[in-house]
């Protein structure tokens, strides 16, 4: 193989290939990055097994071929390499030698041969996305996932379609998020559940595809098309719960306040929280009072009132403040409202006149 | 140094980890893999020597043979990347191993499975941070599966098998055989709460156990119905995919059909549907509380399509059975109920089957309550309100609305008169008075204008016999059954 390329191309293509790789497998080929250059465009491909990239940029080739070369050395290699626009890269005796007006390198290489393909996806059901759109429905909810992956529905992001639009939803059983996102026309094509673990890089390749991604599905792969990138993420064979069956119908007391004061509230409050993060809030509708309450042994104790409109029953609750905390960075809307159903019950939490986003937190109980 | 001493030991657990796969793979599908589980053991072997050990443990750990059909043979494995791969690169090597040791396998096929034995690895992960004192969110999982309808708790293991069902019992078995094939269309009928909905589901469990790729749909008609009406409601998209919707699955149960009765419409769809499933050699099951020939307003090219295959009856279960079923219940609930009273319950509970759960669940809710063992006295004081009384009904009565069935003057049934148009409508009369409702034999006489008991015995001797043979006798008995009730 013998190429010669844009050094920034190939940077950006790397950093999400090394990504990809596949740390601590038994197979050391896996974390590697293959180059192969074929008919004028050089393919970049790596997988951990579990997520698969295939980057196509195009290159001058002098030389057909392909090599596997480890994907942290060059990923940091081409990231810090000074000097000329263009780089040429070369396979000497199967080891890559990578040269430019700065010098000449050689990365050990290993044999293409043993390097995994990447499934494509059949397709059959696919659709097409705003890459935008969507990676604003995945940060909306996959903080909720839950990372013990004991039960893997729960350890994924569940997307399913609807008529309006997609709706994304993730839970680890002590809160849940949910978001819905208008598509102009949506194909119906049930759930899909993706790995939690996968998220960020499907965030992150996302973030980089400008115009409509195609998204191909089938029972056990999702894939992402556009630019030349092709992403394949495992899907997970399951079923997410009914979540829409505990989401309260009725309120019995409702708290609207605004967003800044209340997260700055929340700040002052877990300075003395116990080491269970509880944090207790008294509502008082016929006093006006919206309390927040924590308290330490060692600390001390802090009560703040916020200034809030309130109505319904009072309440006296307990929560865990993390996951109140949590669903801030998806609401975009000034104020918040919060609906509560006694003590037993979830809290409903959404941005006021906003629609598209719901929480729900179990509330502590002690 | 070190380094080389352990690897025979990362090799030896990945091969018992796969030979573990194996082995659970025989425990799902008895029937079958003992063979399967052997053989993959042996290619494993051979593969083994033929890659190298970092290869083998990332490709072939978790695999096993799902199924041999034809000379095609099913491998399992854990996802995608995996299943690429070995077709691409190890294809020729396996299919020439398994050929060496079985000359029947001709192809060789991969389906990505859920991998039980992958779970396990996960849950032992520690959970990273603290949350005794966080209630969790009541989530429930969707009891039913949403992609096929099917409740899981139905299954044959829960099927209780007595001399009534026994050959519907088998017949499905063939059904879960071989699908399409077998019995299609497959149609069980009976009266309501006898199993017809367990026996249905529970083919449909086990095809989806013993063929793993066939998609399985299960719904009633009255779903088919509604789903057809809103389909055609909107546009003619809707209907398209609606018609492809039900057109993919490989088995297609639709319980309850005669609730088609009188819909035109959505009875024009299932015949269309029908005949493009039948075509296909996928199969079909129906259950309904009648034979198709019974249903009332239901087309005549729907009724003969339904008889094509196999059509089964589940009548009422026999004494036998229903102590089988209760001792069943019995022991799933664990409760102590003395043998005795299951004996009283099983004889004094008769018909549907889902009265006797009834009956029995609130045997169990009362041992909650009380912490007791229950004895046949308690139990008898418990089900005193629970069992129908039976059948009382006025001979009169009875007399009244089988002469309006048979548009013959009410009269002349106790005339001595033999014309033939009263002669059977009377015998008919004994027949059902004598086998529906236990009134003796000389009392029917006497009811019946004073007549000898000996006639009354002829009579319903006569209609006995002439049921077996005479098929528009048998559909008129079974239309004044349903008036007597």
């Amino acid at each position: 193989m013998k190429i010669e390329c844009l050094k920034e191309k190939l940077s950006a293509s790397l950093i999400y290939a090394e990504r990809i790789t596949g740390k601590n497998l038994t197979l050391p080929v896996l974390g590697c990055i293959l180059l192969e250059a074929k008919d004028n465009s050089l393919t970049i491909r790596s997988t951990n097994l579990d997520l698969g990239i295939e980057i196509h940029i195009p290159v001058k080739i002098e030389k057909e071929g392909a090599v596997a070369v480890p994907g942290q050395t060059i990923s940091q290699f081409i990231n810090n390499i000074q000097g000329d626009k263009n780089i040429k890269l070369e396979v000497v005796d199967g080891n890559l030698s990578i040269s430019s007006s700065m010098g000449s390198t050689t990365i050990k290489s290993m044999s293409s041969e043993d390097f995994p393909t990447i499934p494509m996806v059949p397709k059959e059901k696919s659709f097409e996305i705003v890459p935008g759109d969507f990676v604003k429905g995945l940060k909306s909810v996959w903080y909720s996932s839950s990372v013990s992956g004991i039960k893997p529905e729960l350890s994924s992001i569940l997307i399913s379609s609807e008529d309006e639009g997609l709706v994304f939803a993730a839970t680890d059983s002590f809160r849940l998020a949910e978001k819905k996102i208008k598509t102009k026309k949506q194909n119906d094509f049930g759930q899909i559940l993706i790995p939690f673990k996968n998220i960020p890089e499907i965030i992150r390749v996302l973030e980089g595809m400008k115009d409509s991604t195609t998204v191909h599905l089938s029972k056990n792969q999702i894939s992402f098309s556009a630019d030349g990138i092709y992403l394949v993420s495992r899907v997970i064979d399951g079923i997410f719960p009914d979540y829409k069956q505990i989401i309260p119908k009725e309120t019995k007391t409702e708290a609207i306040v605004l967003k800044q004061d209340l997260l700055h509230s929340l700040k002052l409050a877990t300075i003395f929280s116990d080491k269970f993060n509880q944090i207790s809030v008294s509502v008082r509708p016929e006093q006006k009072v919206f309390e927040l309450k924590t308290r330490s042994n060692e600390v001390g104790e802090n009560v703040s009132r916020l200034i809030a409109t309130v109505s319904g029953e009072d309440v006296d609750i307990n929560f865990n403040y993390k996951y109140i905390v949590d669903c801030f960075q998806s609401i975009d809307v000034e104020a918040i409202c919060l609906q509560f159903n006694g003590i037993n019950r979830p809290v409903v939490i959404r941005g006021v006149s906003d629609k598209t986003f719901m929480y729900l937190v179990m509330p502590m109980n002690r | 140094m070190h380094i080389k001493v352990s690897f025979p030991q990362v090799q030896y657990f990945s091969r018992r980890y796969i030979l573990e796969c194996t082995h659970k793979s025989f425990l799902l599908m008895p029937h079958t893999l003992v063979d399967n589980s052997k053989l993959w053991e042996n290619v494993l072997v051979e593969v083994e020597l033929a890659v190298s050990k970092a290869n083998f443990s990332t490709w072939f750990k978790g695999t096993y043979i799902l199924k041999q059909e034809e000379g095609i043979v099913f491998v399992s494995v854990p996802n995608a990347f995996v299943k690429d791969w070995l077709n691409n690169k190890y294809h020729n090597t396996i299919l020439k191993i398994l050929r060496s040791f079985s000359e029947q396998v001709r192809a060789l096929e991969y389906i990505v499975t859920k991998e039980e034995g992958r779970k396990k690895e996960s849950s032992e992960a520690p959970r990273t941070f603290t949350q005794q004192s966080n209630t969790e969110l009541p989530l429930h999982d969707f009891y039913i599966n949403k992609e096929d309808n099917l409740n899981p708790k139905y299954t044959f293991e829960s099927f209780v098998v007595g001399p009534f069902n026994e050959l519907a019992h088998a017949a499905a078995q063939a059904v879960v055989k071989k699908p399409g094939f077998a019995y299609n269309p497959f149609f069980v009928y009976g009266n309501t709460g006898l199993g017809k909905t367990h026996l249905t589901q529970a083919i449909g469990n086990h095809i989806k156990l013993a063929h793993p790729g066939k998609k399985v749909y299960y719904l009633t008609s009255e779903k088919f119905v509604i789903e057809y009406m809103n389909a055609v409601s909107v546009n003619s998209q809707k209907v398209n995919q609606f018609k492809e919707k039900y057109r993919k699955y490989d088995v297609l149960i639709v319980d309850d059909i005669q609730f088609f009765a009188g819909k035109d419409r959505s009875q024009e769809e299932i015949f269309h549907l029908f005949n493009s499933l039948y075509e296909n050699n996928k199969q079909i099951i129906f259950s309904s509380d009648k034979h198709p020939n019974f249903i009332p307003n239901l087309e005549e090219r729907l009724k003969s399509r339904f008889g094509a295959g196999m059509i089964v009856d589940i009548p009422n279960p026999d004494m036998e059975s229903r102590l089988a079923i209760l001792r069943s219940k019995v022991l799933q609930n664990n409760i102590p109920v003395s043998p005795e009273a299951l004996e009283y319950l099983a004889s004094s509970v008769e018909g549907s089957i889902r009265e006797l759960e009834g009956i029995l669940n609130s045997i169990v809710c009362q041992f909650q309550l009380k912490g007791l063992e229950l004895g046949l006295n308690e139990i008898k004081n418990l089900i005193k309100n629970s069992i129908k009384p039976k059948k009382m009904v006025a001979v009169k009565d009875v007399i009244k609305i089988i002469a309006n069935f048979y548009q013959i003057e009410e009269n002349s049934i106790y005339d001595k008169t033999r014309k033939k148009e009263v002669v059977k409508p009377r015998q008919v009369i004994m027949f059902l008075l004598r086998e529906d409702f236990n009134i003796s034999y000389p009392s029917i006489g006497e009811k019946l204008g004073g007549r000898d008991h000996t006639t009354v015995i002829h009579s319903c001797e006569k209609i006995k016999e002439e049921l077996k043979s005479d098929n528009l006798l048998v559909q008129e008995i079974a239309e004044i059954r349903t008036m007597l009730v």
